[in-house]
C-alpha cells in the first residue's frame, strides 16, 4: 500500500533510554500514520510507551534518552532530519502539545496573557495590541468565564480544569494541524474531565485540527476518537476503528484491557483482571512482551516476536494467534 | 444481590453523627477574622456489620477527611463516630489502642505508605509484635500465612518494597492491614494509583478477603467505576456533605441528587456505540472552594435546577424513596440513571 498523503506518518521509530540499568528500549519500532483532521487515541499502561511516542514525534526526548532509529514524515518532510530552527517553528505553528499537568507546563512567575501573548509573538509577526486581541479571544474560544481578568492573573490562582482550558488556549494560539494530548484530563476530576473532553471535540470540529490523544482510559478512548492504537512494551499491539476495537478485539491484551475496565453502565460487576504485573522497562523479553501474562501463550511465544499484520482492512495484529 | 434491610435490629457496626472537621485557615496577618476550610460539615451515617460503603466525590469533598477521622488520626471539630457501641473519640489512649486492632486502613500509595528501609517481613510482622506479642516461628508463619492469602510468595518475605511492582506493593499494604483480623478497613483511594489491569485484581483480592474474613469496609474513592464495583451503599460527597446515600443498585438506576446524576454522567463509558446515544451532562463552572462555601445549597452555584430558595435554605439529607437518602429541595425522579440493562 502506497500512501504518501498522510499528514504525520511515523515509521518504524525506536527511542532507547541509555540508563545504568542498561538499555531501555521505551519505544521499540512503532508505525502509524494520523491523517488531517482525525481523531487517534494511544491507549496502553504505564511503561507502554505511548508518552515518550508523543514526545518523540515533538522531538523532546532528553537524555539519556534517543530517537534511535526511523523516520517522522510530517507532510512528507522527516522531522529527524530537520534543523533546531525549522523544528522550532513546526512545534506550535503545526504540531502543538497539551501535557497531563498543566501547573509545571506552565510559568509561574508570569501571567496568563504574557505567556498566551509570548506564543503569538514567537510564531507570528503582530503588535503587542494584536497579540492581546487574540489572547482574548482564545481564552473566550476555550470558553474561560471572565477572560479579560484570567489574562492578568497568574497560574496559581486558577483552578486544575482553568489551567488545563489555559494550555489548550496556548496550543491552539498558531492554529496547528496536530493537537497532540498526553493525558490532558488524568488529573482532573470527572467532571472538570468531562468539560475538557468536551472542549477538545468542539475544537477539532471547529478548527479541523487532528488530535493524537494519549490516555490510559479505554472511556476516553470510546468517548473521543475515530481510530486507536493500542501500544503494550513499547510496541503497537493493534490497531484499528474505535467500534471494531471494541466490538472484536483480537489481541489477547486488548481483550483482556476491555474486561478489566468495569462495566460501569451495567450492573453487572463481574470484573476480570489480567494475570502478573506490568511490564517492566528493562525486563527484556525476547519474544512476543505480553507473553508471561497471556493466557494462550504458545511455545512459539516465547521464542519469537510476532509481527503486527493486517487482518482486514485496517485492522492490524501483533500476535501469533493470527498468524494461522 | 444485597438486600435492604429496614427494621430496626440491623446490627450497625459503625455509626457517624453530625461530624465535623473545621481547619484554621486564617490568615497570620489578620488574625481578627477567622477562616475556617470547612473539610466536612455535619454528615452522618450508618455502616452495617459486613458491608462496604462506598464514599465517592471530587476534590475537596472531604472523603478522605472522613477516613482519617474514623481512623481517629484527626480529632473532629464536632460529632460523634461510634464503632462497636463505642464513641472512639472518648476513648483512653490505651483503650484506642485496643480498638485500633479492629479498625484498619489500605492507603493510596503504596509507594509512599510502606518504609523502604524495612523489609516485607517485618513491615507485616510490626503489627503482630506489637499487639499480639507474636515472636519466633509462631510469626513466621503467620506472615508466610498473610503472604499466601494475599497472593504474594511467602518467600518474598526477605525483599525490600521497592522490589515489588504497584499491584504487589498494594497487597503487602493489604497483608499488613488484615494482619490482626481486624473489624472495619477503611480503604482510602486503594487502587487510584494503579493501572486499570491491576486495580482489578486488587478489587478481586478486597471482595474474596472480605467474605473469607467477615470484613466491613469503607471504601474512599474518587473514581466512581471503582467505588460502583465493589460497594453495597455508595454516599456522594460534595464540598463536606453528603448529598446522596442510598444502595448501589438505586444510586445508579435512578439518582436522585443532580450532582450525583452529574457525576455519574461525566464518567466516560468504554463502549463506543452509547457515544452519541446518552446525553452527557455537563456541569458548568468549578467545585468552590470549601474556605468559602456557597450560602444555603452548596452544590447550587453549579446546579442546573438551583432556585432562590436553595440559595437562603441548606437542604437536609432526607430519606426521599425507601433506603434513598438526599438532600435536595427537588429531588424529583428527574434522571433515570445509565443503567442500559433491565434491572
Amino acid at each position: 500500500m502506497k500512501q504518501l498523503d498522510h499528514m504525520l506518518e511515523v515509521k518504524d521509530m525506536k527511542t532507547h533510554f541509555y540508563t545504568e540499568k542498561g538499555m531501555i528500549p521505551a519505544v521499540d519500532g512503532v508505525s502509524f500514520h494520523v491523517d488531517e483532521g482525525e481523531l487517534v487515541g494511544i491507549v496502553g499502561e504505564s511503561g507502554s510507551g505511548k508518552s515518550v511516542t508523543a514526545l518523540s514525534i515533538m522531538n523532546l526526548i532528553e537524555q539519556p534518552g534517543k530517537i534511535v532509529d526511523g523516520e517522522i514524515l510530517y507532510n512528507g518532510e522527516d522531522l529527524l532530519q530537520v534543523s533546531e530552527k525549522k523544528m522550532e517553528s513546526i512545534r506550535g505553528n503545526d504540531i502543538s502539545m497539551i501535557f497531563q499537568e498543566p501547573l509545571t507546563s506552565l510559568n509561574p512567575v508570569l501571567t496568563i496573557g504574557k505567556q498566551i501573548t509570548e506564543a503569538i509573538r514567537a510564531h507570528q509577526k503582530v503588535s503587542k495590541k494584536e497579540a492581546k486581541k487574540q489572547a482574548i479571544d482564545l481564552l473566550h474560544r476555550v470558553r474561560i468565564p471572565r477572560a479579560e481578568s484570567v489574562y492578568s492573573s497568574y497560574p496559581h490562582v486558577l483552578s486544575g480544569g482553568m489551567r488545563q482550558r489555559v494550555m489548550i488556549a496556548i496550543a491552539l494560539s498558531c492554529h496547528p494541524k496536530l493537537l497532540i494530548a498526553d493525558e490532558p484530563t488524568t488529573a482532573l476530576d470527572v467532571t472538570i474531565q468531562a468539560q475538557i473532553m468536551q472542549l477538545l471535540k468542539e475544537i477539532s470540529k471547529d478548527i479541523g485540527a487532528a488530535i493524537m490523544l494519549i490516555t490510559h482510559d479505554l472511556g476516553v478512548i470510546a468517548e473521543m476518537v475515530d481510530r486507536v492504537i493500542v501500544m503494550y512494551g513499547g510496541k503497537i499491539v493493534e490497531q484499528t476503528d474505535v467500534h471494531t476495537l471494541f466490538k472484536s478485539p483480537e489481541h489477547p491484551y486488548t481483550k483482556a484491557l476491555i474486561e478489566s475496565t468495569p462495566r460501569f453502565h451495567t450492573l453487572e460487576d463481574e470484573f476480570y483482571s489480567i494475570q502478573g504485573s506490568v511490564l517492566q522497562t528493562h525486563e527484556s523479553i525476547q519474544g512476543c512482551k505480553y507473553e508471561p501474562r497471556c493466557p494462550y501463550a504458545m511455545d512459539v511465544c516465547k521464542k519469537e516476536e510476532p509481527l503486527l499484520e493486517d487482518m482486514n482492512e485496517g485492522h492490524k495484529v501483533r500476535c501469533w494467534l493470527h498468524d494461522q | 444481590m444485597s438486600t435492604t434491610k429496614t427494621d430496626e435490629q440491623t446490627d450497625y457496626i459503625l455509626e457517624v453523627k453530625g461530624l465535623k472537621k473545621y481547619f484554621d485557615v486564617t490568615d497570620g496577618l489578620f488574625p481578627s477574622s477567622k477562616k475556617y476550610l470547612k473539610a466536612v460539615d455535619g454528615i452522618d451515617f450508618k455502616i452495617k456489620r459486613g458491608e462496604t460503603l462506598g464514599i465517592v466525590g471530587e476534590s475537596g469533598c472531604g472523603k478522605s477527611t472522613t477516613g482519617n477521622l474514623i481512623m481517629n488520626m484527626l480529632a473532629p471539630t464536632e460529632g460523634k463516630i461510634i464503632f462497636d457501641g463505642e464513641d472512639i473519640h472518648s476513648l483512653s489512649k490505651r483503650q484506642m489502642r485496643e480498638k485500633r486492632k479492629d479498625i484498619q486502613m489500605i492507603f493510596q500509595d503504596p509507594f509512599s505508605s510502606l518504609n523502604p528501609r524495612m523489609k516485607v517481613f517485618d513491615i507485616i510482622a510490626e503489627p503482630l509484635i506489637t499487639h499480639k506479642s507474636s515472636r519466633g516461628k509462631e510469626l513466621q508463619k503467620e506472615v508466610e500465612e498473610l503472604l499466601e492469602v494475599v497472593g504474594l510468595d511467602p518467600s518474598h518475605a526477605k525483599r525490600y518494597p521497592h522490589e515489588f511492582s504497584g499491584g504487589q506493593r498494594q497487597r503487602i499494604g493489604i497483608a499488613r492491614a488484615i494482619a490482626l483480623r481486624p473489624k472495619l478497613i477503611v480503604c482510602d483511594e486503594p487502587v487510584s494509583a494503579l493501572d486499570v489491569s491491576i486495580q482489578s485484581q486488587i478489587l478481586k483480592l478486597l471482595k474474596k478477603l472480605q467474605s473469607e474474613l467477615q470484613l466491613t469496609y469503607i471504601f474512599i474513592g474518587h473514581a466512581l467505576p471503582a467505588v460502583k464495583s465493589i460497594s453495597d451503599r455508595i454516599a456522594v460527597m460534595y464540598l463536606g456533605k453528603i448529598v446522596e446515600i442510598t444502595t448501589k443498585e438505586q444510586l445508579f438506576s435512578s439518582p436522585m441528587h443532580p450532582y450525583t446524576e452529574a457525576l455519574i454522567s461525566a464518567v466516560p463509558i468504554p463502549d463506543p456505540e452509547l457515544r452519541d446515544a446518552r446525553k452527557q451532562i455537563i456541569l458548568e463552572g468549578d467545585i468552590p472552594s470549601p474556605v468559602d462555601p456557597p450560602s444555603g445549597c452548596n452544590f447550587r452555584t453549579r446546579c442546573p435546577l438551583a432556585t432562590e430558595k436553595c440559595k437562603e435554605v441548606d437542604p437536609k439529607l432526607l430519606e426521599k424513596r425507601p433506603g434513598q437518602w438526599v438532600a435536595c429541595h427537588y429531588a424529583l425522579e428527574h434522571g433515570k440513571g445509565i443503567i442500559t440493562d433491565d434491572v
